[in-house]
């Protein structure tokens, strides 16, 4: 079991990943579920003879206590992350106030393309923007917006693109998708757009083209993820 | 962690650990099968299923 200070401080938990039959509850309740004399009774010479009793037990434990974590909202999702390459040498290199100013001309130049993409800004990570879109062609679009804008005010920016189930959380998007999403983006060379081989089949048809950038691992994240760099 | 408690029959047993999200410390006061206090009050305890583990896959869960 993972403790936490509260509710609050489990679902920003960076390895959070609520699969719908996970258990979340207050320690004072696991306190009854694991019990001590739960754990006595388990001492007895015949404890193997009634082993799936005592597991019915915990089992009807877990229930009166009002059971699994109710099911998560989820939503088939588009995500996109930006990051500002060579950021902390840029900021070095320019001082903290041009940098502050630099760093207002990016974020305008995103939340420009986001609302011309009918994208939804979701968090601000650092330099970078986590958005959302209904569509993966916009995503893209988007995307490729910002990356030739950037060298106007000289920045450049990486980004990556990933489609699949995200979990609502407020106003925030959760969920191995998110994940996914963050990793191509982390890995996304300067002014690329990298998005994965769900993005690339899911626009087909369209008139965006892709180069093949091979299989990667995503750390964190199981199996081999074919790339492709969006190309318009 | 809340097992430990059965090998201590009629001890106060109390229990220090750390938030896996911010570090901070969680404390637990226990006797056998009571609660003596838990500080913060609003802590939780959360247990992935089996299959967001496997999901993973990257021992976070351990």
């Amino acid at each position: 079991m993972n403790l936490f200070r509260s509710e609050e401080h489990v679902r920003r938990w960076h390895h959070y990943v609520n699969a719908g039959d996970d258990y979340l509850m207050p320690v004072g309740a696991w306190g009854n579920v694991f019990s001590a004399s739960m754990f006595r009774n388990r001492l007895e010479p015949d404890f193997l003879a009634h082993s799936s009793e005592y597991l019915e037990d915990y089992r009807s434990a877990l229930k009166d206590i009002g059971g699994a974590v109710p099911a998560p909202d989820r939503i088939l999702i588009t995500v996109l992350f930006t990051d500002i390459v060579d950021s902390t040498k840029m900021a070095a290199q320019v001082g903290d106030e041009a940098w502050r100013s630099l760093l207002k001309r990016h974020n305008e130049i995103v939340r420009t393309q986001l609302e011309h993409f009918r994208g939804t800004e979701v968090d601000q990570i650092g330099d970078g923007f986590m958005a959302s879109f209904d569509g993966p062609a916009r995503a893209i679009r988007c995307a490729t917006a910002i990356c030739q804008a950037m060298p106007g005010i000289g920045l450049q920016v990486r980004t990556g693109v990933h489609s699949g189930e995200c979990e609502v959380i407020g106003d925030n998007l959760g969920g191995i998708a998110v994940h996914i999403g963050a990793r191509i983006g982390a890995i996304a060379r300067p002014g690329e757009v990298l998005v994965s081989s769900t993005v690339r089949d899911a626009v087909t048809g369209s008139d965006i083209q892709f180069e093949s950038r091979g299989a990667h691992e995503l750390k964190g994240v199981p199996d081999q993820w074919r790339l492709f760099t969006a190309i318009q | 962690m809340l097992a430990v408690r059965w090998l201590f029959p009629g001890q106060e047993v109390q229990i220090e650990t750390r938030c896996l999200d911010c570090g901070d410390s969680i404390r637990v006061r226990t006797r056998d099968d009571e609660i003596l206090e838990i500080d913060p009050a609003a802590a939780v305890g959360y247990m992935p299923s089996p299959f967001a583990q496997s999901r993973m896959g990257s021992g976070a869960f351990n």
